[in-house]
């Protein structure tokens, strides 16, 4: 992002158009134009979208959010779906369909993590959907799973 | 180019659609050389090959534009319609996806014409909103452009929002 480098800073030129009503343009002879503040170079429609923002901060907030989630051993479906996944839907508020969050399990003590990633591991997809992360297990986790989730 | 090379058509009436059919009711082998020419070189009742060609390129210089100021368009346009070519549903609903997608991009300074449902019992009425919205979404672009504040000449809190 450049800014404009006026050689004569401030002046304009003004064109009446009647009624007390002026045209104002720029006349201050930059020998750098500068980035344009505007939606293009601040936030495209495509990012809009994708990060579900309406301001660069929203979209800031978005890329830069971590939440520590627990996926429960409890409330998995009885019986696995058309593709072999057990399911299990855990609300997340900011979730949005269109994100492409990261994931990875929670640190703790070494029998923690060892006791966990046996667990993680029999996760095998997460698809991402307004306000929930749907996570698909080849097999029921016995234990809840710390993960962190990061980013959109 | 510009939308203004391409002449776009907004004032097609009843009346020009009835001579269409005057015209093709007559049949080409009855027609004088005067009606055969008007025919033959597009009639604005008629909706043919020479306004799809106009319309996509028109949507390709609007798309542009929209990119420009920030609202990213990715159009397929078709702009090498022949007298040959019979357009298939999908293209046509491609077609007018575009000009509702473009209809919903921006807030313009005249109130847009409704785009087409569809292309079933496409009426002049329609034909004529397709090429008003792209005129008058051409128009605020043009405007916007005109307003631009550059970085390094405000800072923050100085503009209300």
């Amino acid at each position: 992002m450049n800014d404009r480098i006026p050689t004569k800073p401030g002046r304009v030129k003004l064109t009446p158009v009647g009624n007390d009503f002026f045209i104002l343009e720029r006349a201050d002879e930059p020998t750098e134009e500068g980035t344009p503040l505007n939606k293009a170079t601040l936030l495209n429609s495509e990012n809009e979208t994708r990060y579900n923002a309406e301001t660069p901060n929203d979209a800031l907030t978005a890329i830069g959010r971590v939440s520590e989630l627990t996926i429960p051993a409890d409330g998995w479906s009885p019986q696995p779906n058309a593709e072999g996944y057990y399911i299990r839907n855990v609300s997340v508020s900011w979730m949005r369909e269109n994100f492409y969050p990261q994931m990875q399990l929670r640190t703790g003590t070494a029998a923690e993590i060892d006791d966990q990633t046996e667990n993680y591991n029999l996760i095998k997809k997460v698809i991402t959907a307004n306000g929930m992360l749907v996570f698909c297990a080849e097999s029921v986790p016995q234990n809840d799973i710390n993960v962190i989730i990061t980013g959109a | 180019m510009t939308l203004q090379e391409l002449n776009l058509i907004t004032d097609r009436t009843a009346a020009d659609v009835l001579r269409v059919k005057e015209l093709e009711r007559k049949g080409l082998a009855n027609m004088t050389l005067s009606e055969k020419t008007e025919y033959l070189n597009g009639l604005k009742g008629a909706y043919n090959f020479t306004d799809l060609n106009r319309v996509n390129t028109a949507y390709e210089i609007i798309g542009a534009m929209l990119t420009d100021i920030g609202e990213i368009t990715h159009y397929t346009v078709k702009k090498d319609w022949t007298l040959y070519d019979i357009p298939g549903k999908t293209q046509l609903t491609a077609y007018i996806d575009i000009i509702k997608d473009i209809r919903s991009r921006l807030k313009t300074v005249q109130p847009l014409p409704e785009a087409p449902d569809d292309v079933d019992n496409f009426t002049y009425e329609e034909a004529n909103a397709i090429e008003k919205i792209l005129l008058f979404v051409e128009e605020t672009i043009n405007l916007i452009k005109q307003y631009i504040i550059y970085s390094g000449e405000v800072y923050a809190g100085e503009v209300d929002a």
